[in-house]
């Protein structure tokens, strides 16, 4: 499967650069096409090796900035609109990046995921959970051929995990046999899936997650609560 | 402030705090430096000091007010998978939640803190806005110095924003 990394984030660094996390992936071959020219009523992405241009198609992900640091289509912020269009038509995955500090990004279609990644001043730390879950979402793409965008952007929090501590912190201090047996059955094995999926690979998959000490705090508080403990 | 948010949930307390932080203290009263002001002076009257930096104010003192439930993990009980409980049983566990949450969160020292940086901002906002209107102060000397005081007090401000949870706080 072909990836496209076209444009460039709001620092002017190529996505080349800062998507590096994609290239050891099997199965994935990475294409720089730059720059992207209109011509004859399309978008063309025309790579500078003198071999003409190379237009996208067939099954392939096209990662985009939405508001690439070029200037011909810098003319027009919604211009990612008229892009991700082209590409929908042509039935081609699209991920959207955006540098704005939107908190949950937006599912546009089977096809188009627009979210949003942190830009740091500083290149040397990109925006490390994305980049985990960029490389999780290709790595899905290539073996199962479906776009399962949650894994590009998964929940911002484990919900049945959290309850499940809240659960054990009101029962640390009051009778709660009234709880139904059903509820408490199905949230323990919500919450067993989402221990999984948040920590079974912590220290790799987020060594330098914002809120990962505060997770650890959480995980070490609810383990001494299952324990039976006061946490 | 020690507290336990992790994934920084977001919950009202969040929402609010982040909004007079990021569009209100950072982008509209410390990014603008003296000759920013003197310009805004030379172009008339100032909306945002006449009419939405006195909401603000007003935005914090309420926040202040409702510090406690703001950051209360007593919300997640609006959400899946806490809301599906009967009303009964939810009511139970809410109430053992708050009182938890109530023993580690000083609610009180963060209120009395806001407040008082909030009424300070509030008064040298008051200041600055009768000096804007005084034509007497061409050279801008009274507007400048009453401006730098309301920076002063925005950034003592902002410090205890700062202090305040990123999110929900778990007991």
């Amino acid at each position: 499967m072909r990836v496209y990394l076209c444009d460039a984030d709001e620092l002017a660094r190529p996505w080349s650069e800062m998507l590096s996390v994609l290239k050891d992936i099997k199965g994935v071959q990475i294409e720089y096409p730059q720059p992207v020219r209109w011509s004859e009523g399309e978008y063309q992405y025309a790579p500078d090796n003198g071999e003409g241009k190379t237009r996208i198609a067939g099954k392939s992900l096209v990662i985009l900035h939405a508001t690439p640091e070029i200037d011909e289509l810098r003319k027009d912020e919604d211009e990612w609109k008229v892009r991700a269009k082209w590409l929908q038509d042509r039935d081609i995955w699209t991920l959207i990046i955006s540098g704005a500090p939107i908190s949950k990004g937006v599912q546009i279609s089977d096809l188009i995921y627009r979210r949003a990644a942190k830009v740091t001043k500083d290149a040397a730390k990109p925006d490390k959970v994305f980049m985990v879950c960029l490389r999780r979402f290709v790595e899905k793409l290539v073996t199962t051929e479906k776009a399962d965008w949650r894994v590009v952007e998964p929940d911002p929090y484990p919900p049945n995990l959290v309850a499940l501590y809240l659960l054990l912190v009101a029962e640390n201090r009051a009778s709660l046999r009234e709880l139904p047996e059903h509820f408490r059955t199905k949230l323990t094995e919500s919450a067993m899936r989402e221990y999984e999926e948040w920590f079974s690979d912590l220290d790799d998959a987020f060594p330098s997650h914002s809120g990962s000490e505060g997770q650890r705090k959480f995980l070490k508080k609810l383990f001494i609560r299952v324990a039976g403990g006061e946490g | 402030m020690n507290a336990l948010t992790p994934w920084n949930i977001e919950c009202t307390g969040s929402q609010c705090g982040d909004s007079l932080r990021h569009s209100w203290l950072r982008n509209q009263v410390l990014n603008k430096s003296d000759d920013d002001i003197l310009f805004l002076r030379q172009s008339g009257p100032w909306r945002a000091l006449d009419l939405e930096f006195p909401l603000r104010v007003q935005e914090t003192l309420r926040l202040s007010c409702v510090i406690a439930d703001a950051f209360s993990p007593t919300q997640l009980f609006e959400r899946e998978p806490l809301v599906c409980l009967p009303v009964e049983c939810r009511d139970m566990l809410l109430t053992a939640v708050q009182e938890a949450y109530l023993e580690g969160f000083l609610a009180g020292e963060v209120r009395d803190n806001l407040r008082t940086a909030a009424s300070k901002l509030s008064k040298s906002l008051s200041a600055m806005s009768s000096v804007w209107h005084d034509l007497s102060d061409p050279p801008g000397t009274k507007l400048l110095a009453a401006w730098r005081c309301v920076k002063c007090d925005a950034e003592t401000l902002l410090a205890e924003l700062e202090k305040l949870p990123r999110g929900v706080v778990l007991p």
